[in-house]
């Protein structure tokens, strides 16, 4: 496996762009040296051209292999690893003080287009990719995104072309004088950064990994310069990868140095030729052109003000006896509104300062100084160029000196409506008074729904409302929560203003949805739960239609569309076939999920990991009646066996089939197999595979737990658990699917199909602006219609946290993968073997090694074999660790890992540092005082790297780890002292939150049995306890035989 | 003298560095007021030392541009090995107009605005109509014309080729034309702050000091940068060396924060901000084809 690197050097593609070079992890571990380093060698495990060539021959086709000296951390003669690089063979830590030297590695440079290309297909790639890499590729994006915005601007770029291989380009030079007189330029787009867009540049350049500047050969570049030359170089490609099928200057008459620059601004050729003095009046006059795009460091600032509520007469809306006529509005409106003007610095957006204290005091502007020497000037400059843009202003200039604008409600409604968002637009600071944009400011349609049966009847179990089921409706027209009436609608439409202060707040009146409103109160009709649910994300963006602000219903169902549903049910006790106690928030989970089936809804149980989703699922099954059918459980390999344990160990009662493996049962022997279960457990690539069996059963209900598992809504196995027939479904996931909009539209069309209407809608409408634009309303509308599906309760919250132990404790079970289990089994027949035909210290030595083997093999094949293989997807542990992780990285959480075997800690920290692309620590008996404590101060800092891995020898006593509040004992040392005390780094004094324990046990191992015996302790002696594993070998070869020996179902797939 | 005679009628020596015309093409001067200046010189001048003279603007046969107070001075390259020395005089508006006129301008902050915007508002020119000072020469009699070539008629083409600048500097900066009328950039902004002080009641503000920020500081021959590029937003970060750092040399300094929400506009809304171009690179002609490249930036399913 290569793990690829990416260095960055400015120029164009001869001297400089993307050259990527590799670490290689099959090459041997150099020899530590002693000594001084040399100036300049050959980096010892870099990946020659070839090899690096066949990797990312699939991605993009390099403009030449070439070689570049680089700057490397260096610790004993040799370059340190990169946390991604999974070694074969485990070299010994090194030691020594860890310097700078310079390497010599092979290089592959890319020219713009094809570097961009590249870094955009990186997940495809059958390589690692290291920090610098995705953090380009991240560059990358930000490039493509800011060209989709049009967020970018044309010039003359200064740098002479390649075609004089002689003439060294610098970024300086003078355009190439070429035969006639004629120069050579090159068109180019630039990023205009502005806002948001100038600070997540900044962002991007602070954490630009250094070793993307390591190349060694001239001056040390800043992250900010190489970072300004990345997002030049790529918004350029990536502007003339939009324009591929554009051309610019067609049937444009030549002449000029237009007609040329605008051809070489489409297209990969980017040289046009030109006379010299051409070139120079187009490059003033884009500039002087261009100049206003940006404001200067302090621009100016117009803030909206309201008139006083007494200055305001507010309409006297019909409030009559029916059958008298409407009472006309009284003069409405009135009051004077003031746009005030000031400055504020481009980059502290939230300041304002006063034009008044500009004119009068402009030497006490502190909160501007060093960013103008002149603020009343600045000041006038910025309103003339406001004026430009917004004429309207000019009408406010006439005085020496203005503070504001005066304007009527018209005029008020004039500014929000067009000169805000052209003045925002334009980076000048608004600021408007908070009711504009909400939707309480608007008219807005409520709908009203009944139920077709009596209330009281729907409760009735099992004769579900479901989705299909008709309601009687009809509408109200209301302003934020204020009912209003026909008349009142029709005394409304004959105010003219646009803008209205009506009881107490201001509304915007838009005589198209003042019509609209009219006529959805004379509507009134039957439809069904399904739109009635969708109806909520009906926006009212088309002008005409009404936003929809409220639907409510009667009954079950308006329980449920009222939210909070979970805290109103009555908690449910669990039923008799459930042995355990639920707390009390599990109870409520329960009453939720029962309640969910008794309409014939779906719901997604999102509650935070460790609060336990799993019990609340076995105690809803556990309360199905007999004759109900069987319930469905899909879920990733790795959760199989602990799910199996689980319902044997809460619900004994129930009937479990597990539906995997090689052996499972097909057709008409599956169909009787799961008609006599009442929980079917399978894998989510089963379910893909066997599609067609399982969408043979009539399942009571589908449960997909991990439900991240098909966020995906295109793959294969999402779409095979969204067509299984069910009269319930239920996702479970751990992670916060309300923020990732795409995965959340995929989990809900399994669990209520067609709720959130088709999914391009759904991102157009929510998923673009909720997430691209930060747009509240969207996401309330979101909230509100997701709400009563989804239940995630957090640890924090203060009515769970009381239910909650100090410190949770769990066994975590699970899988070998295949190969797992048959590298188990070959380890315990020959040792065996070995051990029947020996005794004394050479027997016992051959049953520690056995464990030893086996416990490495539960960890990972690639542990015991040393070969430094591939880590995904080999190992039942490593891939429930991943899920896990996924979970606490996603709660903005931190973990130890603690494991006996530093070779597999370092192969941890190489493999979850790549797939998270987070940096992870590690300690192990290798490191100095001095570094550990280094590394345990940046643990625990504010911001520190949110995953350790430790050695449980080396960092299992001693230090405090309060940061983080999850520990997971990869492997089992049977200690439970020793593991206590590792725990305790983290759940010490200092903790704050909740400590979540994980130890993990592969199933049907040693590992599984050694537990168990220690938990039961009746067939071992006290002296066992505290002593490690030294006790297993006092064992007889026939117990060995049967402690090691693989039980069936260990294997998941 | 006379033995140079010939050399007037000779190809001008050519010239590095020296100002030249920005426009490249048609006519000089963009603006309202430049054109309207220029009128007053293609009012009375010949036609082919007018295109001569345009056509040395544009060779940057003009070394030297200045303007003070009533009297523009510019050395011109012609064929003769020194530059002609050349002038345009006419009388500077007395102190008392000035002030009266500063009185009606720092009444209304409109018109600093539209100064310090880079506009020339034509309320402006009304006002120095009505205060019996027109802005713009209405006769060539106004203007003190010298060029120390031989050729006899004014303007000549050294002369024509200063107007053709002088018009252009204008354009960039309308300040040289009420510089060139009596007052300066810096004196008429010192007025103006000092009679707005007063009619504020503040105290009188100090001089601005230190280096000039951007906005209080364009004039004629600064042409701002380009405000397009990552460089100007990634300016002034502070810079670690890779030395302080080896133990953190593969991962980022600092975690990536998550990606603030992006200002939502339409593609092209940059365009519709700038406004057309100048007609030497294209004008209203080149917006509209570089509308048909913003569209195709936008997302695919607009």
């Amino acid at each position: 496996m290569l793990v690829i690197h990416g260095l960055w050097s400015p120029g164009d593609g001869s001297t400089g762009g993307l050259a990527l070079w590799a670490e290689d992890s099959a090459a041997p571990p150099p020899p530590a040296r002693s000594g001084r380093s040399p100036r300049e060698r050959p980096h010892p495990f870099a990946a020659g051209h070839t090899d690096l060539a066949a990797a990312l021959a699939d991605a993009a086709e390099p403009a030449r292999a070439d070689t570049a000296l680089i700057t490397l951390p260096t610790r004993a003669g040799t370059p340190t690893d990169s946390p991604e690089l999974i070694r074969t063979a485990v070299a010994p830590p090194a030691r020594g003080r860890l310097t700078l030297a310079a390497w010599r590695v092979p290089v592959l440079v890319y020219a713009p287009d094809d570097a961009l290309a590249l870094l955009r297909a990186l997940d495809d790639l059958p390589v690692v990719s290291g920090a610098t890499l995705r953090h380009l590729a991240e560059l990358a994006d930000f490039a493509a995104d800011l060209v989709t915005r049009g967020r970018i601007l044309p010039g003359v770029g200064n740098t002479t072309p390649e075609s004089d291989a002689a003439v060294t380009a610098s970024a300086t030079a003078p355009p190439s004088v070429q035969d006639g007189g004629r120069v050579t330029a090159r068109a180019v787009w630039r990023p205009l950064l502005t806002g948001t867009d100038a600070g997540w540049a900044r962002s991007l350049a602070l954490a630009l990994p250094p070793a993307a500047r390591a190349i060694a050969d001239g001056a040390e570049l800043t992250a900010g310069v190489l970072v300004a030359d990345v997002l030049d170089t790529f918004t350029d490609a990536a502007a003339r990868a939009a324009l591929a099928t554009t051309t610019l200057a067609r049937g444009l008459r030549p002449g000029g140095p237009a007609p040329a620059w605008l051809a070489a601004l489409a297209g990969p050729h980017r040289e046009f030729t030109v006379d010299p003095a051409a070139l120079d009046t187009l490059r003033t006059e884009l500039d002087a052109w261009q100049r206003d795009a940006a404001g200067g460091p302090v621009r100016a600032s117009f803030r909206l003000v309201e008139p006083a509520p007494e200055e305001v007469t507010e309409p006297i809306l019909a409030t009559r006896p029916a059958g008298d006529p409407p009472l006309a509005v009284e003069s409405a409106g009135g009051g004077r509104w003031r746009l005030e003007f000031g400055l504020q610095p481009a980059d502290e957006p939230g300041l304002h300062v006063d034009a008044g204290q500009v004119w009068r005091a402009p030497q006490t502007l502190g909160s501007l100084a060093g960013r103008t020497n002149s603020p009343q000037e600045t000041l006038l400059a910025e309103l003339g160029r406001a004026s430009r843009l917004w004429p309207d202003l000019d009408s406010a200039l006439r005085t020496a000196a203005p503070e504001a604008m005066e304007l009527d409600v018209d005029g008020a409604h004039r500014f929000l409506s067009e000169g805000a968002p052209v003045l925002h637009a334009a980076g000048f600071g608004v600021l408007l008074p908070s009711w504009w944009q909400r939707r309480s400011a608007r008219l807005g349609a409520r709908l009203r729904a009944r139920s077709r049966t009596a209330p009281g009847t729907v409760a009735s179990v099992d004769a579900g409302v479901g989705l299909d089921a008709l309601v009687d409706y009809r509408w109200e027209v209301a302003l934020g929560d204020q009912p209003l009436t026909a008349d009142e609608l029709a005394a409304l439409a004959e105010v003219k203003t646009p803008l209205v202060r009506l009881r107490g707040r201001w509304v915007e009146l838009d005589p198209g949805r003042l019509a609209a409103g009219l006529r959805l109160l004379r509507s009134a009709g039957e439809l069904t739960v399904a739109d009635l649910l969708r109806l909520g994300l009906t926006d009212g963006e088309d002008s005409g239609a009404l936003p929809v602000l409220e639907v409510t219903a009667d009954g079950a169902l308006g329980d449920l569309l009222a939210g909070a549903v979970e805290r109103r049910l009555t908690p449910l006790d669990p039923p008799p076939g459930f042995v355990g106690t639920l707390r009390p928030y599990q109870r409520r989970g329960l009453a939720w999920l029962t309640f969910l089936r008794s309409l014939g809804l779906g719901g997604v149980l999102a509650d935070d990991m460790g609060l336990g989703k799993t019990v609340q699922l076995l105690a809803l099954l556990a309360g199905d009646p007999p004759e109900a059918g069987p319930t469905l459980l899909v879920c990733p390999m790795s959760l199989v066996g602990n799910w199996q344990r689980e319902a044997a160990k809460f619900t004994p009662g129930l009937r479990v089939h597990v539906h995997h493996g090689a052996e499972r049962a097909r057709g008409a022997e599956f169909t009787a197999a799961a008609h006599g279960a009442d929980l079917v457990l399978t894998t989510y690539s089963v379910a893909a595979r066997d599609a067609v069996d399982l969408a043979g059963i009539d399942w009571h209900r589908v449960v997909v737990d991990e439900a991240q598992a098909i966020k995906n809504a295109s793959t294969r196995q999402a779409e095979a658990v969204r067509a299984l027939p069910a009269r319930q479904r239920v996702a479970v996931t751990g992670t916060p699917v309300e923020n990732r909009l795409a995965d959340l539209w995929s989990i809900m069309q399994f669990a209520n199909p067609g709720l959130l209407g088709p999914a391009a809608t759904f991102r157009k409408r929510f998923a673009e602006p909720i997430e691209r634009n930060g747009d509240a309303d969207a996401a309330e509308r979101l909230r509100r219609i997701t709400g009563p599906f989804v239940l995630r309760r957090l640890k924090t919250d203060s009515s769970i946290i009381s239910d909650l132990p100090e410190k949770l404790e769990m066994e975590v079970l699970c899988n070998l993968t295949a190969e797992q289990a048959a590298l188990y089994r070959v380890v315990v027949d020959d040792m065996l073997h070995r051990i029947e035909t020996s005794d004394g210290i050479e027997r016992r030595g051959l049953v520690l090694a056995t464990m030893t083997r086996l416990k490495q093999v539960c960890n990972h094949p690639a542990q015991l074999l040393r070969d430094g293989s591939a880590l995904e997807g080999r190992s039942g542990k490593l891939a429930r660790l991943t899920e896990i992780l996924e979970e606490v990285l996603a709660a903005g959480e931190r973990a130890l890992l603690f494991t006996q075997y530093a070779e597999f800690g370092a192969m941890l920290r190489g493999h979850l540092s790549a797939r998270f692309g987070r940096e992870v620590l590690f300690l192990h008996g290798g490191l100095g005082k001095a570094e550990r404590d280094a590394l345990v101060q940046r643990f625990q800092s504010a911001d520190g790297p949110p995953l350790f891995v430790l050695s449980l020898k080396a960092g299992g006593t001693g230090l405090t780890l309060t940061a983080a509040n999850h520990v997971v004992h990869v492997d089992r040392w049977w200690n439970p002292a020793v593991e206590d005390q590792a725990t305790d780094r983290a759940f010490r004094i200092g903790q704050r939150r909740r400590v979540q324990v994980r130890k993990f046990v592969c199933a049907g191992t040693v590992e599984e049995k050694v537990a168990a015996l220690i938990a039961d302790k009746r067939n071992l002696a006290e002296r066992v306890v505290g002593t490690g594993e030294q006790w297993i070998t006092e064992l007889s070869t026939g117990q060995l035989r049967e402690l090691f020996a693989l039980e069936a179902g260990a294997v998941a797939e | 003298m006379s033995t140079d005679r010939f050399a007037d009628y000779g190809r001008p020596r050519r010239v590095d560095g020296g100002l030249r015309a920005r426009s490249a093409r048609g006519a000089i001067g963009r603006s309202w007021w430049s054109r309207r200046f220029l009128e007053v010189l293609e009012s009375f001048a010949l036609g082919t030392r007018l295109t001569r003279g345009r056509s040395y603007a544009r060779a940057g046969q003009v070394l030297r541009l200045d303007v003070a107070p009533g009297r523009v001075s510019a050395e011109v390259q012609g064929s003769r090995p020194q530059p002609y020395q050349v002038s345009i005089a006419l009388t500077p508006f007395p102190a008392a107009l000035w002030s009266r006129i500063e009185t009606e301008l720092a009444g209304q902050a409109f018109f600093s605005a539209r100064l310090l915007a880079g506009d020339l508002p034509d309320e402006l020119e009304e006002l120095f109509v009505a205060a019996g000072a027109p802005l713009f020469p209405t006769g060539v009699d106004e203007l003190t014309q010298r060029c120390n070539c031989p050729d006899f008629a004014v303007p000549c083409k050294h002369l024509a080729a200063t107007f053709y600048l002088l018009a252009e500097a204008f354009d960039a900066d309308p300040f040289e034309l009420l510089h060139w009328r009596g007052r300066s950039r810096a004196e008429l902004l010192d007025q103006l702050r000092a009679r707005r002080a007063e009619a504020t009641g503040a105290p009188p503000p100090p001089e601005p000091d230190g280096p000039p920020t951007p906005d209080d500081a364009a004039s004629a021959v600064d042409v701002p940068a380009s405000p397009a590029g990552a460089a100007r937003a990634l300016a002034g970060l502070s810079a670690t060396p890779m030395a302080e750092a080896p133990d953190r040399f593969w991962s980022p300094p600092v975690p990536l924060p998550d990606r603030p929400p992006r200002l939502a506009t339409g593609p092209d809304l940059l365009l519709r901000q700038l406004g057309p171009p100048v007609p030497g690179i294209g004008g209203p002609g080149l917006l509209e084809r570089l509308r048909r490249a913003y569209r195709a930036f936008g997302p695919a399913d607009r």
